[in-house]
């Protein structure tokens, strides 16, 4: 006879034996004991919970020669049959592999006959939730009344994927996880028969990571004892691959001492032991919650951390435990993790140094007393508040020179101001011109010959408009927008016109007339700028992109 | 190969000895560890005892030469493709009801490469398999592997080997003559391979070593690139998947390593063979940057798995290499 895992041997034969899910047994027991046995019945809940389990057992109490009662016999012929797994009356369906209508086609035909011997054929159909939606659909009118001599059991870890329509027909019984206190008690009962001895600390262990199952449980046992006769903490932390509370709370207090160094001979250790890094994160969490719910955890261990710090670490472990599950490398995270840990400081300590900082300013002006310093303290505040207050530059009086001149020196404050308010798009096309040209309201505005592109775009109307809007504003005249082509040197010319006026003159009057009749297309015969006329004989791909792109070639290196 | 043969992973060979000589061996185990460790060496050789007529691997009897010829009828080994689908599922159940004599043995490789309904069709013939049947489940991640498929299993954890274990298992493996600078070889190709032999041959053998000290070269030059060299070198980064994950790994040790110097930790470095550069480019970037770099490139790895396209995720990153280094 082939060893049978624990967990099989294990399997309750009879409700007593059925540990905690009182809720479930009790119900089921008395509507067995006074028939009143419903035909569908649900059984949802995490794995190693007893869902089915307590089907077969059921089962056993309907069948059992002895009448349908909770006491089943566990001797006549039925009983044992469905002990073993071969009574034609206990027909157990595996949900997820007979999944499809055909399977559910054929159910229906088999539930028509009366069962073999015995009063009830149960259908016990497991991992119910992968069936697809057109067996659920086939299923519904069955389930709903189905003959007099037929209960459905299904079961069931994922009760969210069954149809609305399927629950509703169901007497639906949720199992609930077991507490460590069950899992440690139901371990203890299995060892004694065994002939195994326990240490308590080591089941409590074993429950702890078998996370309310009690499948996990009775696993983990057998594994413990498939590696050492004995069940001891340390066996049982060995097995897990689990660190010990030991290297926990020394990586705690390392981590409080910023000692990176021995962090990382921690982390080597565990490596060389052959434990699990991302288990360790899970435990080394654990411990912090611990920790988190009760504060004079850390002070036994003389870490002096605050809430906030302890969140910080909780947090930046957590985080590094979902990054190990990426990783191909499990080191790297938790080294970044500590490293983080330790080498930045948390914006809590940032501001509270911040806040000592200025204390202490404060307390040595309060001893010293105010002193006031005229030179440089006032007078830039001063222009800022005006500025806030009347940004606009009045252009009410004067000729249409010294108006531009008064646009010119303002010009790069009133793209600030298109900036301010948000328009970003206009504000950039007219960064590249310049203004070049006040006349009967009209602003002329020079571009380069290279920023066509932002030429182009400034003259659609939809960033024109609002740039004209706030030029109104701004300079409290309406002005309106015109462009065209030009160098910036010539708007040096016009912006000097009062120094250089002889020279400038004629050009600046024949471009106004031009300008004036068709200024937008006309192109201001403009002088080439110095890197042009340095003119170095340009690859071919180096000149399209000139052409494209607009630009300058400023300098040249050679690689 | 007998279980005593395997260096490295006692846990793993001294539970499955044990079992075997108390004649418990469960009906499903989950061998669980990184790629290359030994998981599919050590399933063999259990394969081999329970075969074996008085299960020590004796290398003669009957069952032993079946085994080690590979055509012993109750050895079954699944092969995965990208996915294990349900049809391969019911197969198994076919067959794994005929009638077998000793032990029959189920071998199922990358096992979270199961597809949901297949890794649900197989609960049921996993918890109360027939007689003698032992599933051995193998997987390089068990957070992929369904809960419910994982609590059925004995779970047999195997972790990297060792350092001076992959070291002797390469020189065992080469057989070469020695000299300084293939011990050197030697030396780096294991911290590289970080505890698995498997990658170590990888990389033995591979043009990985070529593709690395590439990679370092660019992540070397970076700091000084322009922003358009920069693009131009994420535009010709290779795109495969593959590829692109390794050299993820690379950048996140050079940057651990950096970040190591950088506050002063006593650790041995991952790129053993850049000690004096590395020691050069730490001091262009603060620790601060350091921290944004390092989270970035571990930012990316779920991405490149999601199937984002690796020239906009790779020059994002590389544009943040460069622009931490000038902060």
């Amino acid at each position: 006879m082939a060893y049978v895992s624990l967990y099989r041997k294990w399997r309750p034969q009879t409700f007593m034996d059925v540990v905690g899910q009182t809720h479930v047994i009790r119900t089921l027991e008395n509507s067995l004991n006074n028939q009143r046995v419903s035909h569908a019945y649900l059984f949802a809940g995490p794995r190693g919970t007893g869902k089915t389990t307590v089907a077969r057992l059921f089962a056993k109490g309907l069948n059992c020669s002895d009448g349908p009662s909770a006491s089943f016999c566990g001797e006549c012929n039925e009983c044992i049959s469905i002990s073993q797994g071969n009574s034609l009356n206990v027909i157990e369906i595996d949900g997820a592999s007979n999944r499809g209508i055909e399977e559910i086609r054929e159910l229906r035909e088999q539930v028509r006959y009366a069962p073999a011997d015995g009063r009830y054929k149960i259908y016990i159909i497991d991992e119910v939730h992968m069936l697809t939606p057109e067996a659920f659909n086939a299923l519904l009118k069955t389930l709903e009344e189905p003959p007099a001599h037929v209960v459905f059991v299904i079961a069931t870890t994922d009760p969210q994927k069954i149809p609305a329509t399927i629950l509703s027909r169901c007497q639906r019984y949720d199992f609930k996880r077991f507490s460590i206190e069950q899992i440690c008690e139901r371990l203890r009962k299995v060892l004694t028969p065994e002939g195994i001895q326990a240490e308590g600390s080591a089941l409590e262990i074993v429950a702890e990571h078998a996370q309310g199952g009690m499948r996990d449980a009775l696993g983990i046992l057998d594994q413990c004892l498939a590696y050492s006769d004995r069940i001891n903490p340390d066996t049982v932390s060995e097995v897990l691959g689990v660190a010990t509370h030991e290297t926990i709370n020394q990586f705690v207090q390392l981590l409080d001492k910023k000692d990176t160094t021995s962090l990382f001979q921690v982390i080597q250790e565990l490596y060389v032991a052959g434990k699990d890094l991302p288990q360790f994160v899970r435990d080394l969490l654990q411990h912090l919650r611990r920790c988190m719910l009760d504060a004079s955890n850390l002070s036994k261990a003389g870490i002096s951390w605050d809430k906030g710090r302890l969140l910080e670490v909780i947090q930046a472990f957590t985080h590094c435990e979902r990054e190990m599950r990426y990783s191909t490398d499990v080191n790297i995270p938790m080294e970044l993790t500590i490293l983080h840990l330790i080498d930045i400081p948390s914006e809590l300590e940032s501001l509270q140094t911040q806040i000592a900082d200025l204390q202490a300013q404060l307390t040595s002006l309060e001893t010293s007393g105010i002193t006031y310093n005229s030179s440089n303290g006032s007078t830039p505040e001063k222009s800022t508040a005006d500025n806030e207050k009347r940004p606009q530059v009045s252009l009410t009086k004067g000729d249409n020179q010294e108006k531009l001149k008064q646009i010119s020196e303002n010009w790069g404050e009133f793209l600030q101001t298109l900036r301010n308010e948000r328009l970003v798009q206009p504000e950039a096309f007219l960064r590249e011109g310049f203004p070049l040209k006040l006349s009967n309201n009209v602003l002329i505005i020079g571009f380069p010959k290279e920023r066509g592109f932002h030429r182009a775009s400034i003259e659609q109307e939809k960033h024109k408009e609002p740039a004209e809007r706030l030029m109104a504003k701004f300079f409290g005249s309406q002005l309106s927008i015109e462009c065209v082509t030009a160098e910036a040197d010539q708007y040096k010319e016009t912006s000097d016109l009062g120094s250089s006026q002889k020279e400038s003159a004629k050009r600046s009057g024949s471009n106004s007339e031009d300008t004036s009749k068709k200024p937008a297309k006309e192109e201001v015969k403009a002088s080439k700028s110095p890197a042009e006329e340095k003119q170095v004989d340009l690859d071919e791909s180096v000149s399209a992109a000139l052409r494209i792109f607009g630009g300058k070639i400023i300098e040249i290196k050679d690689n | 190969m007998r279980l005593f043969d395997v260096k490295g992973q006692r846990l793993a060979t001294t539970t499955l000895v044990r079992a075997i000589k108390s004649n418990h061996i469960s009906h499903a185990y989950l061998f669980h560890g990184q790629y290359g460790v030994g998981k599919e060496t050590v399933a063999k050789a259990f394969s081999n005892h329970l075969f074996c007529e008085d299960a020590s691997a004796c290398g003669k009897c009957r069952g032993c030469l079946r085994f080690s010829h590979g055509n012993h009828s109750d050895y079954h080994c699944m092969k995965t493709d990208t996915t294990i689908k349900i049809g391969r599922i019911r197969e198994l159940h076919e067959a794994c009801y005929l009638k077998h004599e000793g032990y029959a043995v189920w071998l199922i490789k990358n096992i979270e490469k199961m597809t949901l309904p297949a890794a649900n069709s197989f609960l049921k013939v996993l918890e109360e398999p027939p007689e003698d049947t032992v599933f051995l489940l193998l997987t390089e991640n068990i957070g992929q592997v369904l809960p419910t498929i994982v609590s059925r299993c004995q779970q047999l954890q195997f972790p990297r080997l060792s350092q001076e274990l992959v070291e002797s298992l390469l020189r065992e493996h080469l057989q070469v003559e020695e000299d300084e600078s293939l011990s050197k070889k030697i030396q780096l190709v294991a911290k590289l391979a970080n505890g698995s032999i498997g990658r170590a041959l990888e990389l033995w053998e591979g043009p990985v070593l070529d593709r690395r000290s590439w990679v370092i070269q660019q992540l070397m030059r970076i700091p000084n690139m322009s922003t358009s060299e920069v693009l131009g070198l994420s535009l010709g980064w290779s795109e495969e998947r593959a590829d692109l994950e390794s050299d993820l790994t690379l950048m996140l040790q050079w940057y651990r390593d950096l970040w190591c110097i950088k506050s002063r930790t006593q650790v041995q470095p991952y790129n053993l063979d850049y000690q004096n550069d590395l020691a050069v480019i730490c001091e262009k970037y603060s620790v601060e940057s350091l921290r944004r770099v390092t989270e970035q490139i571990q930012n990316v790895f779920p991405y490149v798995q999601r199937n984002v396209r690796p020239r906009f995720l790779l020059g994002h990153l590389l544009l943040q290499m460069r622009k931490g280094a000038l902060t």
